[in-house]
């Protein structure tokens, strides 16, 4: 199922760096947690919009597998 | 134990028809060269002994092949069969190596060594397939060497060992190799196919030498592996290529990413999925800092057998971006980071499992003097105020599906008497209790100790809900510590009061069971 919203939360650390807490939601309300470091001046929604495709990719494979019975 | 030779410029040539041939020429079988008895053919480096026009076709190869005695008539010519690597009888002679490392394999026994000259070139365009005949007490060593004498005195780096056919590569026994670059082509590579397999590569180098989405290594292909890498680097030529992991138990030991290949961009290590399972993956003082900032460490095949994979003290990209663990895994699956940075950092720790991760936290911590010294975990560092993120996944529940710390261990000297042991923690009202407190099915506290006199057996005691069924959960009491960056967070501790009878580490673990919640946990085990 495809991931249709996420929310993210972010902590300062000492080293200056962001630390991402991201829970994305698919379609039927599943959850898929990820977290990840980021500089002050990174586009954390850039980065998380990346994630988010990746994280549908391994989605999709994951439910293909479960067809075929992989 | 015998020797073997192995050198692409030996002077030794494939066997060709109606050609013509002079005495002392060295010639070893084609490839391909497929008909009857080419496997013991292949074992042995053929001298022109009488010289002449070898024949319109292959000769006929015996089965049976003794060392300086067995010729083949093949037109005019007459080949006597020489070991790999000996002009006769034990008097070693480079000139008289073969060409091909799997004849080599297919000519050693378990026990015996295969030098490579450094300067050995190797592009087979047949499919390769190389087996050692070795057992797991009589482990063959492949061993890369200068070759400016024969017997060789030091061992070298530099030989290329690669196929250009299409088909997948295998190379497998119980081996030891120092110093080979190995190259894949489209097909792909599987080291230490066989079931069984024991192995260690050190100095080698492992490469895909194609574009191709399959030119990928596999480390070990079916169940019950040992193996072992050290000193070894892997070339990508795809942003997609990755290093797959299919069985057994593996280690890398100060391996690298090879920074003048195409770097991954996708992931490093990917488990394969399937009936396939990897128990245990060990990768230490390895330099990954090439790769891009934005690549996974690994992927866990959503179908893949619970494995336990641990980084320690591994360089990554100076910004890395990229997730520990880019799929969900399986339950039961846990990925480790112990001080793995692109930065001089000595205290980051981050774990990965089916229902939440844990990370080090150096923006929300216990002050130091709030009832202990903050930033104490496991020896891993002294950092002033850090603590451990414990972010839970959708899947986190009671009692079963938990997030956990890794073990936070203490020495104890108290035998007899009384001590009671506390971890702290601040949240921001995560809990199930009035006003988001935490409760004892929410969070508690897992500690083994030594708990019974004269014996090493140990006691395992925990202060969470202990009846699942009918007990009443109870908030966890809250705690006067300070935190810093924890403002109107609730403040709350996990205590047990325990009496050890032998002296020796306590050993806790935080178990964290509320779905889709934060909470931050004290790297300190208190002990009052």
């Amino acid at each position: 199922m495809p991931i249709v919203a996420n929310n993210v939360e972010l902590g300062s650390q000492i080293d200056g760096r962001l630390v991402a807490v991201v829970r994305f939601y698919d379609q039927d309300g599943l959850e898929y947690l990820q977290t990840f470091s980021v500089s002050p001046e990174a586009n954390v929604k850039s980065i998380v919009d990346e994630h988010q495709i990746q994280l549908n990719v391994t989605l999709a494979e994951a439910e293909y597998m479960a067809i075929i019975g992989g | 134990m015998g020797t073997f030779y192995v050198k692409s410029g030996s002077g030794a040539t494939e066997r060709a028809n109606s050609t013509v041939y002079a005495l002392g020429d060295r010639m070893v079988i084609a490839p391909t060269d497929l008909s009857t008895n080419y496997t013991y053919a292949r074992k042995w480096v053929w001298e022109c002994t009488i010289a002449g026009t070898s024949g319109a076709a292959v000769p006929a190869w015996p089965s049976i092949v003794t060392q300086d005695v067995t010729t083949v008539a093949d037109g005019s010519v007459v080949w006597t069969a020489r070991r790999p690597g000996f002009s006769s009888g034990t008097t070693a002679n480079w000139t008289f190596a073969t060409i091909h490392l799997e004849y080599a394999a297919r000519a050693s026994a378990g026990g015996d060594i295969v030098y490579v000259s450094s300067s050995h070139l190797e592009n087979s365009s047949a499919a390769l397939n190389i087996s050692f005949n070795s057992t797991p007490t009589t482990v063959t060593s492949i061993i890369c060497v200068n070759d400016s004498v024969a017997p060789p005195t030091a061992r070298a780096t530099g030989a290329f060992v690669s196929t250009l056919n299409t088909a997948l590569w295998d190379i497998m026994g119980h081996i030891y190799v120092y110093g080979i670059t190995f190259s894949c082509y489209t097909g792909g590579g599987r080291l230490c196919e066989a079931i069984g397999n024991i192995s260690r590569f050190e100095s080698c180098r492992f490469e895909s030498g194609s574009t191709g989405t399959g030119a990928i290594w596999t480390i070990a292909g079916s169940s019950n592996k040992l193996m072992t890498h050290v000193n070894c680097a892997f070339k990508f030529a795809l942003a997609t290529h990755y290093i797959n992991l299919a069985l057994g138990t593996l280690y890398l030991e100060n391996c690298s990413i090879d920074p003048a290949g195409v770097q991954p961009t996708s992931k490093v290590f990917q488990l394969a999925g399937g009936s396939t399972r990897t128990v245990k993956f060990s990768i230490s003082n390895c330099d990954f800092s090439s790769i891009s900032s934005g690549c996974a460490l690994v992927y866990l095949n959503n179908v893949a057998y619970p494995t336990q994979i641990v980084f320690e003290n591994v360089k990554l990209p100076a910004l890395w971006t990229g997730l520990l663990n880019s799929s969900t895994g399986s339950p039961g699956s846990l990925v480790e980071l112990y001080n793995c940075d692109g930065a001089d950092t000595n205290y980051r720790y981050w774990s990965d499992s089916y229902f939440g991760e844990v990370r080090d936290e150096t923006g929300i911590y216990k002050d130091l003097g709030g009832g202990g010294s903050s930033g104490l975990f496991n020896g891993l560092t002294e950092l002033p105020g850090l603590s451990l993120r414990m972010v839970s996944d959708s899947t986190s529940q009671f009692p079963t599906n938990l997030v956990k710390t890794p073990a936070f261990r203490r020495w104890n000297d108290v035998v007899g008497s009384a001590i009671t042991v506390t971890v702290d923690l601040a949240h921001d009202a995560q809990g199930s209790g009035v006003g988001g407190t935490l409760r004892d099915d929410d969070c508690w506290m897992e500690l083994r100790y030594l708990g019974t006199s004269g014996t090493t057996l140990g006691t395992f005691v925990s202060n969470r809900m202990d009846d699942v069924v009918f007990g009443t959960p109870a908030d966890l009491p809250t705690s006067g510590a300070t935190w810093t960056g924890a403002g109107a967070y609730i403040k709350q501790k996990l205590s047990l009061s325990i009496t050890p009878q032998e002296r020796g580490y306590l050993s806790a673990v935080v178990c964290f069971a509320k779905a889709s919640k934060t909470i931050y946990v004290d790297t300190e085990l208190q002990v009052a």
